[in-house]
């Protein structure tokens, strides 16, 4: 799916689902432990890490250059 | 000849009794020879898996057979609905002798040890699980929330004492607790590593304290309860 523009209000979206998949993944991580299901904790804890570098690098795609509006 | 009839089929009337109520409360159930399998319908099975090499030696006889008349105890003290197995390979006398050894059935007991990763120098084992213990698919492992206890460095009081407590436990709740043994396999480098990475997230979640004081309104938050 191709974004043709970034706005604010979708990376605010965007943020607000993936924040909200990552505080039930790392909740569930948290929550029992790792020996019950090692394999089940390995996926929450790469998911978390994978969301969380692609939230970033869609944001600091997003932001790339956009000093040079302002000045 | 009447008199004859009626004293033979009071005789036989009271055998037939005795020997119903006997099996009524076999909860120690001794598995004899490779064929007979293993009684389902239990709520538990108390397996006493002999691998340990040592407790085959004469020396252990005396141990063995003190082991088993301790398993007959247990078995008949912890219900119909609970059962304790014995592996034999024949069905004879026990007796307190070297041929009680050569008549259990380690092997059997072996294949269950192999498959569930218990360690033969910490046996004999007794291990207490939920699952019928189909020996057609041991590859599975270990059966989740069985307990294991490793009885070869024990001694006849501390087994016992074991014993009656697990007689307690079933008994009263209808399982045991399971032990950190039941996991005998040692955990692998990126488990251990998943379980440092939890404990540590864990304990920085609890270092973070927030105060709030605006006049009348403070609040003071802690993401964890003070003990």
């Amino acid at each position: 799916m191709a974004i043709r523009k970034w706005h604010a209000g979708k990376l605010i979206i965007l943020w607000a689902w993936g924040g909200v998949s990552v505080a039930l993944a790392f909740t569930s991580f948290l929550s029992s432990p790792v020996r019950d299901a090692p394999l089940q904790h390995l996926v929450e804890l790469i998911f978390i890490l994978v969301a969380l570098l692609v939230l970033s690098g869609i944001t600091w795609h997003w932001l790339g250059g956009r000093e040079s509006d302002r000045e | 000849m009447k008199k004859l009839c009626a004293v033979f089929a009071a005789y036989a009337f009271l055998f037939l009794t005795f020997t119903q109520v006997a099996q009524s409360w076999q909860a120690a159930v001794e598995v004899v020879s490779k064929i007979e399998k293993i009684p389902k319908n239990f709520k538990t099975y108390s397996l006493f898996l002999v691998c340990n090499p040592q407790w085959l030696a004469p020396e252990k006889s005396e141990g063995l057979y003190g082991l088993y008349r301790q398993f007959e105890s247990f078995g008949r003290t912890i219900g119909d609905d609970n059962a304790a197995v014995w592996f034999w390979k024949a069905k004879q006398y026990v007796g307190n002798d070297s041929s009680l050894a050569e008549n259990v059935d380690v092997e059997r007991s072996v294949r269950f040890c192999q498959a569930w990763k218990l360690k033969p120098s910490e046996g004999p084992h007794l291990v207490v699980t939920t699952v019928y213990p189909d020996e057609s698919s041991l590859s599975s492992g270990l059966p989740k929330g069985s307990a294991v206890y490793g009885l070869g460095n024990m001694s006849p009081k501390d087994i016992s004492a074991l014993l009656t407590k697990l007689t307690d436990d079933l008994i009263g709740k209808g399982r045991v607790e399971s032990t950190p043994a039941a996991t005998a396999a040692p955990l692998a480098l990126w488990v251990r590593l998943l379980d440092a990475t939890q404990r540590t997230l864990n304990s920085f979640g609890c270092a973070w304290t927030f105060k709030l004081n605006a006049g009348p309104v403070s609040a003071d938050l802690h993401a964890c309860k003070a003990e």
